[in-house]
């Protein structure tokens, strides 16, 4: 199993905000992860990534539980968010956020060539390099901030809602690129409110409610339940 | 004509040693969220022990040198066994943490060095340099040239090189700096040195203008805060700005209204910029830092 994730019960200030959730994802494989507004999905992923800490619970990461690790030490261990909102660094150049992905690596050789292999993925960005990048659209910022996760190189991929916010054009570039990735076999774990958009990439579907998992199957299931209103999502 | 001129030069001496006392300000503010109060301590302990290396017989650079590096050990001494073990408690705490250090710190520099003003050789004698009709000591030009090279030295630092740009970028967004494998407490930490060290250099190119005694922290700390709010807390330039702008206000009231007023001068500047635009000159707007 490459991601295992079990019995979170994080509580942020007073709330509890999970109450023993858990999921797992194999090598390769794309998990979508649903729900509404407030179930839960951005308190889990930042638990995964060691954000807000939870008193119970592992999250094993190819067999070893990185649960007590400080958040800036996971990264190291192949896990990269892709945060809610971007939180891309807006002071910086688009390029300096591309190199700083990598700042857990102790080998940086060849960065530079692999910020180049960014810029061909994200085309969009190479005209952008050396500005800031708070300037950049928000689809912009979205595809910069997947491109820091993946010069972090991370065995798995995590986004928290990458289309939110976005212009459909936009939208449709993130989703494509998420195919891309789907496509040259990375492990990815999406939040998303985006359900049509989510239910199309993945291969397996969690949907979280009030911070419990709710469901857990195929893509086509969960499309069904949701478009007969049963999930409450959507 | 000439009085402004001598009034204005002689405010940008006094302020860039505000300003290197505001750039320690903003640095610390900036990568912790930490106000240190003890930041003027920083510029008498580089004074005293600049004045402690010269009495001996020491030679100019490395008497400076020695002295910086004895303030960025003490900061670096806070930073690991101070604030790097309350790193939990809160923005507050820590704040009234830095309160008890600056009384500590001018309590064992009064033991150390005593309570007497002492006279620090200026570094290239007591001469003086006539610009257009105003007289300026030689010494503000080191004073000058100290900022200069702190702003290129840290410019070059944070901005051009890959680990500075990683303190650049906790600055800019600790949490995502976090996922990126920054650890916040060890960029706090280099920031109490740098500041500590930025302060102390302050202290010792400002001694030969005054008599440096135990006591002078504590002005200069306030100064240096106040120029670092003029400027914007969490602007590097911007605390550079103020600091200059604050020694030129204080300069010019006076000169031309009464030293006495000095201060109040100072504090109604303050008290005016934060009515008019609180973030500061160049800061970025306060409602923008959750």
């Amino acid at each position: 199993m490459m991601l295992e994730v079990a019995g979170l019960t994080t509580r942020r200030g007073r709330l509890q905000v999970l109450h023993g959730c858990g999921l797992h994802l194999q090598g390769s494989e794309v998990v979508a992860l649903l729900g509404p507004n407030g179930a839960g999905k951005s308190t889990m992923l930042g638990t995964i990534m060691g954000l807000f800490g939870s008193p119970t619970g592992q999250v094993c990461l190819d067999g070893s539980d990185i649960a007590r690790l400080p958040a800036y030490r996971r990264v190291s261990r192949g896990v990269a968010l892709v945060p809610e909102r971007r939180q891309i660094f807006g002071s910086l150049t688009a390029e300096e956020n591309l190199a700083l992905g990598a700042y857990h690596r102790h080998d940086r050789k060849g960065l530079q060539q692999e910020i180049e292999g960014m810029f061909e993925i994200f085309p969009g960005l190479k005209k952008h390099r050396r500005r800031a990048a708070r300037w950049l659209s928000g689809g912009e910022q979205q595809m910069l901030a997947i491109g820091r996760a993946l010069m972090a190189k991370p065995q798995v991929l995590l986004l928290d809602e990458p289309s939110l916010g976005l212009a459909p054009r936009a939208v449709q570039d993130v989703f494509e690129t998420l195919h891309r990735l789907k496509g040259e076999g990375m492990t990815i774990l999406l939040a998303e409110q985006n359900t049509p958009g989510a239910l199309e990439l993945a291969d397996r579907v969690y949907v979280l409610q009030s911070g419990k998992m709710t469901f857990e199957g195929t893509p086509g299931e969960a499309g069904h339940l949701l478009a007969e209103g049963y999930l409450g999502v959507g | 004509m000439a009085t402004l001129l001598q009034l204005v030069l002689a405010g940008i001496g006094m302020g860039s040693v505000y300003a290197l006392v505001a750039i320690g300000f903003s640095l610390i503010y900036k990568v912790t969220g930490v106000i240190n109060f003890a930041q003027g301590e920083f510029a008498m302990i580089g004074s005293m022990s600049f004045w402690l290396l010269q009495s001996h017989g020491i030679p100019l650079v490395p008497a400076l040198v020695v002295a910086v590096a004895i303030a960025a050990a003490v900061g670096a001494a806070i930073g690991r066994f101070v604030m790097y073990p309350a790193a939990q408690a809160s923005v507050l705490t820590l704040i009234f943490i830095t309160l008890g250090l600056d009384t500590a710190l001018r309590g064992l520099g009064t033991l150390v060095w005593g309570v007497n003003p002492v006279a620090v050789q200026a570094f290239s004698g007591n001469g003086v340099l006539h610009v257009l009709g105003a007289v300026v000591p030689t010494q503000n030009l080191w004073i000058f040239g100290a900022v200069v090279i702190v702003a290129a030295l840290l410019y070059f630092l944070l901005e051009r090189t890959y680990f500075g740009q990683g303190m650049t970028a906790a600055m800019d967004n600790p949490t995502a700096a976090r996922l990126y494998g920054m650890n916040p407490l060890r960029f706090g930490l280099y920031a109490w040195v740098l500041a500590a060290a930025i302060g102390a250099f302050g202290g010792v190119v400002f001694a030969p203008m005054t008599m440096a005694n135990t006591n002078m922290g504590l002005e200069l700390g306030l100064y240096g805060f106040v120029g670092a709010i003029l400027g914007g807390l969490d602007s590097l330039p911007g605390a550079a700005v103020g600091g200059i702008a604050l020694g030129i206000v204080t300069s010019l009231s006076a000169g031309y209204i009464s030293s006495d007023w000095a201060d109040g001068v100072a504090f109604a500047v303050l008290l005016i910029m934060l009515l008019v635009r609180p973030q500061g000159i160049l800061g970025t707007s306060l409602n923008r830092r959750v």
